[in-house]
């Protein structure tokens, strides 16, 4: 707590100095000559608070300049007689009064809840959102700052229909996955984000500086995104200052984490008797140590020194996560501006696993008459501690296969960590906390972000904008190994290997927007030029030799000097357009259209044109509907477009490269050798997805309770693919070209649903969002891809009528339980022999089932097992607020998927000397034949585990409570005594309650498999151990000066 | 209005284009490509060399799969696939062949990438020429240059065509770019000729001076006397014995034509196997390695493993080499269908003792009072230790083979450090060419036994047989040492006549002593078209026509215009 009180102190005096600048921009509203002057009052309509910003223009003048009301709500201004005021105000219907000849106005403003005049960003414009004709889905800002989320994807989780994300590792600073409508090919997926306009990779931003986040869903809002729009689009908005004296706020909690739940795995007698077993089955002999305790229970034992290790509590500690926020904000009526600081800590709940982030922001904004102008800049710095693993081995493998005779400690060897003793236990689990305290192995991500603009009103209703935005990032990894000697294990020299890539970025658009209501007629027209250009490069050194551990720097290395270094460019330049029409306001038809040039592709191949139409009719307003005066808001919906996904093409694809070490000896001297060795596709093109979709949006009782509703249609063309060449070609046996080939359809439902009421002082709303989604492989060209490699080796097949990646292999059929029994099943072979099904079976091993009928178990036996993509994926948010207290709660699930979880393989395997499960407890012995558990035999002759089955296929819904929120803001009177605006405290716990049967850490699988070959999508839904999401409970203050 | 109007000429201009050139970013520096590379001389030398590169390219070369067909697909070989890496030779050697195995698609993948990298070259250094502009890269550097390739993608065909047929070959020229060009058909068996003629008579023609007198010419390289004994071979083993005979007399010592080289037998038979005596007079194509990485192997441009696979017998001693291909032959097996060794009776320390052709000592290990081999120092005793006694393929008493091994290692581990070997493989040596133009005299004058004539059978097989007659040099690995004894083996005619051989079965006899477990069983059984009563120990051996791979079954899934 130290370090925020520090921090905090730091803070508040940059906030002083900010706000002595901004002091210089303050201005009081205009005061024009009029008959008389108008004071009043504008509150709430249902808290009776008093509204601060509150923009009060006289209709008649047709001016902008009015006046905006004070800390107070209270606002004073001049009129002319029989003036009519306007009131409006975000996130409030706007009102307007006849002032006649009053001279004092309560004015009170009902909250607009169903926010039809919200502006919703779209690309490359902005529409309201009763105009919006396409799949848009507004995140909830509110919902984003009233509790703190660790990233901007992470606070994405369950927040809409449609958008699927799922945590990866849960280590800290680990971002989710985000799915957009399904999975549309078996290459990259991830959603384009635009950041304040400009088209990003990630989502680079603080969370806290948010305004707002858009997902764009369908075709016809992503189309406007080109070659890039395939997967969504998710636009972030940045803060902004909104007029006003500074306003200084601190955001700041800290919390405490701990693992969900821990495996009960067997203490050193139950692993004793196991590992006899196994070896006895096996004909082997078991580890000396594993004889000695069962001959002798009791002890003493040859070999052991004592001590029990628990080895998961030894790796998993009570993490710390901590943040600080400032933001200064403000405005007049020729400017705002936004400035904000944010530090983030976690330690994790692994040992050793610690991250922390630094960002600043500033945005303003500043307008003249016509000319408006301004920039956003950002700067992130992130450091991360990789957590070690051991050749595809992460550290979870290691704890669960780790025996616990082994102390964790030994001061007598080099780096002093114990290593196991092949004599005492034969096997070669290495030593994980030994792993993850001496590997230095860090990550440090330094992102400086800028853009500026200037927007000119050419004539009214055209303006043009020309925006300017530069990203340099920074990527560097430092890994270095001292010398430890912790059997298997042993770094006998220290070896050092440093990496630096960055990338640097331009983007300049050029936008000329016109917008223009001729009576029943509202025309918006775009019409813009990109130009883009991207440039990576990055260079690394490695070596052997540092004689100290302090010197750990490449300059001191001593031996084996490695040098490498790559750099590749990129250019984009697009031309694109959109024309919206609006016929008295209920119908509503948009046509965007994207031409995109890439330099990826090939001469002649770098241009595409991606067109989109949507149309929308707003039943509501129609004159026959007024009867129906409860419906409030009745909107069909309809699009249809083309986008592309340019990410699975590379930079320079297109072009065949040579390869050198294509060496030759010519009587013992060597010659270098350089040439082709593989082809490219020059005509290889983006991913192309078509997608229909239908939409209902409907508001009772003005807003009471809404509903959306919307249908997709999906269909992914062109997807590319490795196709197998014939060897003739001279690519060799494995060789392949990728095609545009494949075809994947996506479809489902989206439905979200809120109820707001107020009951008294309580106020209440809840949001449910719940999605369907059917992914299906319509087509690859004959084709079938393996992936998911994990210790019985690919578990995924991706095959046409399947979905992407479905979980592949055989299926058990329970136990034999007698010779007689394994001897009934037989074939004749190709002699007329006859042979056994299960030539290496004995009674308490698995009996696989025997798909085709052929006698045999073989490949052909194997079947769809699973799928890893939900079929299902909801979301339901609760909110209630009474008097000061704010309770939010936030449920997210998934249901219809399965989790590959090989962890079965490491608690279950029972064929050598590891430690493992309690469900072994439970296994087949001759006196024990009532179980699913397998027979332990070292080697697994009959591959009860050692085979890709059913075995490994576990339930992975799970319904989450994912953030509980009890908050408390203080009233006004108190916080006018301690000089300050508001004072908000608040408790929150995240992953409170899991409701789940997946036996393992943690069922929130995303898609980043340890090694787990093929690509993030094929590879989906295999637990190979994850790092679990930690359980979080936190303490925080929100604090407005 | 005027602003406005100036404003909206702006507005344009910033929204106009950029240049075509910002969208044209190929200058991928990471690697090479055709636009950027091939532009020097030395860049059409590593052309050149890329071209040479596959043949000993890990994996699918000679230093692997290809290397291991080439010697266990006739029947001196046995493959006992002992060994994970060895199982897919085993059926192979056995002749029971499926479309589907391992060893089948590595032998035609492996080619067909050598192709591609040859072709690679052919279209490279002409274009690097006019690129260059370099007055010291001439036309004769690109004939030259060109003259290698031509062979090596000849080469290529011929043992494609060996293994799988002639109407198996797909032919190319260039580097295929298209999804026609992937998927092309195969060519007739005539066009396969004519092709493969014609690249070797552009070899011979290209390759003026890249002949082994050539002052300063690499040795290892493709030279003129290669082509013509390819050639040569190219046309026996089409039945066209007249041409072969042309060509490979313009090779042999005192008929041959002199720019196409200077070729003799070595005086030591062995050195046609030892790294000391590598790229020598005897040798006309031999594929070059080199022990690059410390004994470890697994690269392109390496040690190769094929030795391993034959020396001796692991389950002698865990210990020693692997041995999981063994010699078919057994001493014991006499003259039958004219193989064999000869062997007499000789007293030595006093006992009279068989002994044997000395290629036998040099061609295996275990042979009675044959050679010997040192680990770590110390002898292994094979007679004493009983390994020549082992029974692997259902008859007690097989040998290793000693031919590319050395004699002797200091490593500690030999099951896997002695396993690398960095022995060039003689794929053409003159001996071959002797014989085989032999055997094409014996075809053209059956009736010609004259010693001393030139064009008789007999004059060649003589000369191959002076040499072997010749002590052996390194006598220190045989159990007993029996310097200055020569000359026991009879003269072809006297050997002819002993046995009743026709001249045929004369060279029938000395090609198989002369070229055991060298490649040459494969064709030669091939070109004579010999039945099932021909071999032995190859269960599935159904005469010739076992000769002929299947063509991969990945292959005709992927191409279809392969049947």
């Amino acid at each position: 707590m130290n370090q925020i009180k520090t921090h905090f102190l730091r803070l508040f005096l940059c906030t002083l100095f900010m706000s002595f600048i901004s002091a210089g921009f303050a201005q009081q509203g205009g005061d024009p000559s009029g008959s008389h002057k108008v004071t009043g009052t504008v509150v709430d309509a249902n808290t009776g608070e008093t509204l601060l910003g509150v923009n009060i223009v006289i209709l008649e003048t047709k001016t902008k300049t009015g006046v905006i009301s004070d800390m107070d709500g209270r606002f004073s201004m001049s009129v002319p007689a029989n003036a009519t005021l306007e009131f409006s105000y975000v996130g409030y219907q706007t009102k307007t009064i006849a002032v006649a000849k009053q001279a004092v106005l309560k004015v009170s403003l009902d909250p607009d809840v169903q926010k039809l005049d919200e502006v919703v960003v779209v690309g490359y414009g902005s529409q309201k959102k009763k105009d919006l004709t396409s799949a848009i889905a507004i995140v909830d800002s509110k919902a984003l700052s009233k509790t703190p989320v660790s990233s901007v994807v992470n606070a994405l989780q369950g927040l809409t229909s449609g958008v699927e994300v799922q945590g990866n590792q849960g280590s800290p600073g680990s971002l989710a996955t985000v799915r957009i409508r399904g999975v549309s090919s078996i290459n990259s997926t991830d959603p384009l984000y635009v950041i304040d306009g400009i088209p990003m990779d990630g989502a680079s931003v603080n969370a806290a500086d948010i305004e707002s986040m858009q997902v764009l869903k369908d075709a016809a809002s992503c189309a406007i995104y080109g070659s890039r729009g395939a997967n969504g689009v998710i636009i972030i908005t940045t803060k902004n200052g909104k007029t006003g004296a500074p306003k200084v706020r601190y955001n700041g909690y800290y919390g405490i984490s701990d693992v969900r739940k821990k495996l009960d795995l067997l203490n050193m007698h139950q692993w004793a008797a196991l590992v006899s077993e196994t070896n006895t089955a096996g004909g082997t002999t078991a580890p000396p140590l594993a004889l000695d305790i069962v001959a002798h229970p009791n002890g003493p034992w040859t070999g052991w020194d004592g001590t029990e290790t628990n080895w998961q509590d030894q790796i998993f500690q009570t993490g710390s996560i901590m943040e600080n926020n400032i933001d200064v904000s403000g405005g007049t009526n020729n400017g705002n501006y936004y400035f904000s600081a944010n530090q983030y800590k976690e330690n994790g709940i692994i040992i050793d696993t610690p991250f922390k982030r630094y960002s600043v922001r500033m945005n303003s904004n500043w307008q003249t008459n016509k000319f408006k102008f301004g920039e956003n800049m950002s700067y992130i710095f992130t450091q991360s501690r990789v957590e070690g693993s051991n050749g595809g081995r992460d550290m979870l493998e290691e704890v669960i296969k780790i025996t616990p005779n082994i102390p964790v400690r030994n001061p007598n060897v080099l780096g002093g960590y114990s290593g196991y003793d092949g004599s005492l236990v034969g096997h070669d689990a290495s030593n994980p906390v030994g792993s993850l305290e001496r590997s230095r192995n860090f990550n440090y991500n330094k992102l400086f972000f800028a853009n500026a603009y200037g927007d000119y009103e050419l004539m009214k209703g055209l303006n043009l904008r020309s925006t300017f935005g530069v990203t340099s990032s920074e990527f560097q990894n430092r890994n270095f190994t001292p010398q430890t000697d912790m059997q298997p294990k042993a770094f006998t020299t220290t070896s050092l290997s440093e990496s630096a890539a960055w990338t640097y970025n331009w983007d300049w658009e050029n936008m000329l927007t016109f917008h223009r209501v001729f009576g029943d007629h509202d025309i918006t027209a775009m019409a813009a030029h990109t130009a883009e250009y991207s440039k990576y490069h990055n260079m690394q050194g490695n070596g052997i030799t540092i004689q100290t551990e302090t010197n750990d720097v490449l300059g001191m290395l001593e031996s084996g000097y490695k040098v490498t270094g790559s750099e590749s460019e990129t250019s984009r330049e697009s031309y694109l357009g959109r024309v919206s029409y609006s016929y008295k306001g209920r119908y509503m038809l948009t046509a965007n259209f994207r031409r995109d040039g890439s330099s990826k592709f090939g001469p002649g191949l770098k241009w595409g044109n991606f067109p989109s139409a949507s149309v929308a009719w707003r039943l509501s307003d129609e004159p026959f509907m007024k009867r129906f005066s409860f419906i409030s808001n009745l909107k069909l919906r309809s699009s249809y477009g083309e986008v592309g996904n340019d990410a699975p093409v590379g930079s320079y694809s297109y072009i065949s490269g040579l390869a050198a070490g294509q060496d030759y000896t010519f009587n013992g001297v060597q010659y270098t050798g350089v040439a082709v060795t593989g082809f490219n596709n020059p005509t290889l093109t983006w991913e192309s997805v078509k997608q229909l979709d239908l939409g209902v949006d409907l508001g009772l009782l003005n807003g009471t309770f809404e509903a959306t509703f919307d249908y997709y249609h999906k269909k992914t063309t062109d997807m590319i693919f490795g196709y197998p060449l014939p060897a003739s070609s001279g690519a060799g046996g494995s060789g392949s070209i990728n095609k545009n080939l494949g075809s994947i359809l996506n479809r489902g439902f989206e439905l979200s649903v809120t109820y707001r009421q107020h009951f008294g002082k309580l106020d209440m709303s809840i949001t449910g969002n719940m999605s369907t989604l059917h992914n299906e492989v319509l087509d690859m060209a004959g084709k079938s891809i393996t992936g998911g490699v994990v210790e019985p080796g690919n578990c995924t097949m991706t095959a046409v009528g399947h979905q992407i990646g479905e979980f592949y292999g055989w299926q058990t059929g329970g136990l034999f339980q007698t010779q007689a029994e394994i001897n009934s099943y037989t074939y004749k072979d190709a002699s007329g022999a006859t042979k056994l099904t299960y030539p290496n079976a004995k009674p308490g091993d698995i009996k696989f089932v025997d798909r085709n009928n052929d006698g045999q178990i073989t490949d052909a036996d194997k079947y769809f097992m699973g799928k890893p993509i939900p079929t299902f994926t909801y979301g339901l948010t609760a909110n209630f607020a009474y008097k000061g207290f704010d309770l939010s709660l936030f449920f997210q699930g998934i249901s219809g998927n399965k989790i590959f979880a090989e962890q079965v393989c490491w608690t279950e395997g029972m064929q050598n000397n590891f430690n493992a499960g309690t469900a072994t407890l439970d296994r087949w012995t001759p006196s024990h034949t009532n179980t699913t558990i397998p027979r332990a035999v070292r080697n697994d002759p009959n591959g009860n585990i050692s085979k890709v089955s059913d075995r490994y296929i576990k339930d992975g819904a799970y319904t989450r409570l994912k953030n509980v929120s009890l908050g408390y803001t203080i009233p006004k009177t108190w916080a006018s005594k301690l000089n300050i605006s508001s004072l908000r405290m608040y408790v929150t716990a995240r992953n409170l309650l899991t409701f789940t049967n997946y036996p393992f850490y943690d069922p929130e699988i995303g898609s980043s498999a340890i090694g787990a070959g093929g690509t993030a999508n094929t590879s989906r839904g295999i637990d190979n151990g994850y790092y679990p999401q930690p359980r979080t409970f936190i303490a925080g203050i929100q604090l407005d000066f | 209005m005027k602003t406005k109007i100036y404003l909206f000429l702006l507005a344009c201009f910033l929204l106009a284009s950029c240049s075509e050139d910002f969208l044209s970013k190929d200058n991928d520096k990471s690697r090479y490509t055709p636009g950027t590379f091939y532009t020097t001389k030395a860049h059409a030398i590593q052309a050149l060399n890329a071209a040479y590169s596959g043949l000993n390219a890990w994996g699918n070369g000679y230093t692997w799969s290809i290397g291991i067909m080439h010697h266990v697909f006739g029947d001196d070989l046995y493959e006992t696939g002992n060994a994970a890496g060895f199982m897919p030779w085993a059926p192979v050697s056995n002749f029971s062949l499926l479309a589907s195995q391992s060893a089948v698609n590595d032998v035609w993948n492996g080619y067909y990438q050598d192709i591609l990298l040859i072709n690679n070259a052919i279209v490279a250094i002409p274009n690097a020429q006019k690129v260059a502009n370099d007055p010291a890269f001439t036309t004769d550097d690109v004939n030259l240059y060109l003259g290698q390739c031509y062979f090596l993608r000849a080469f290529m065909y011929y043992n494609i065509a060996q293994y799988f047929g002639d109407d198996k070959c797909i032919l190319r020229e260039t580097i295929p770019s298209k999804e026609a060009d992937y998927s092309q058909a195969p060519a007739t068996a005539a066009e396969t000729f004519a092709f493969v003629e014609s690249d070797l008579k552009k070899a011979e023609d290209l390759l003026k001076s890249g002949v082994n007198t050539t002052s300063g010419y690499d040795k290892g390289r493709v030279t003129r006397g290669s082509a013509a004994a390819l050639l040569g071979k190219w046309y026996i083993n089409h039945g066209m014995y007249d041409k072969a005979a042309a060509e490979f007399k313009k090779i042999l010592p005192g008929v041959g034509d002199a720019s196409y080289g200077s070729y003799a037998l070595v005086d030591n038979y062995r050195d046609n196997f030892t790294k000391t005596a590598e790229n020598n007079n005897e040798s006309v194509f031999e594929i070059q390695f080199k022990d690059i990485n410390s004994n470890a192997g697994w690269s392109n441009n390496d040690v190769h493993w094929l030795v391993q696979n034959w020396t001796m017998n692991n389950k002698a001693d865990p210990d020693m080499w692997w041995n999981f291909a063994v010699p078919v032959f057994k001493l014991t097996d006499g003259d039958a269908n004219h193989n064999g060794f000869e062997s007499w009776t000789e007293t030595i320390n006093g006992t009279p003792t068989t002994v044997y052709d000395y290629r036998a000592y040099e061609t295996f290990w275990g042979v009675p009072n044959g050679a010997n081999f040192t680990y770590k120092e110390v002898t292994k005793d094979w007679k004493v230790q009983g390994w020549d006694q082992i029974n692997i393929v259902g008859q007690a008493g097989c040998y290793g083979i000693r031919k590319y091994g050395y004699d002797s290692t200091s490593k500690t581990d030999m099951g896997f450090d002695a396993a690398w070997q960095d022995v060039n493989l003689r794929i053409i040596r003159l001996a071959d060419v002797m014989l085989l133009y032999a055997e094409c005299m014996a075809n053209l004058n059956p009736g010609n036994v004259t010693a001393t004539d030139v064009n008789s059978a007999i004059y060649w097989v003589d000369k191959v047989r002076d040499r072997a007659n010749k002590v052996a040099v390194d006598q220190s690995h045989l159990y007993s040492t029996r310097a200055g004894i020569s000359g026991q083996l009879p003269s072809a005619t006297a050997l002819m006549t002993s046995k009743g051989w026709t001249l045929l079965q004369l060279v029938q006899h000395e090609r198989y002593v002369e070229g055991y477990c060298e490649g040459w069983r494969k064709e030669d059984l091939k070109r004579w078209k010999v039945g099932t009563s021909f071999v032995k120990s190859k269960t599935n051996w159904q005469g010739y026509q076992s000769l002929t791979l299947p063509v991969p079954q990945d292959e005709k899934d992927r191409n279809p215009n392969m049947k």
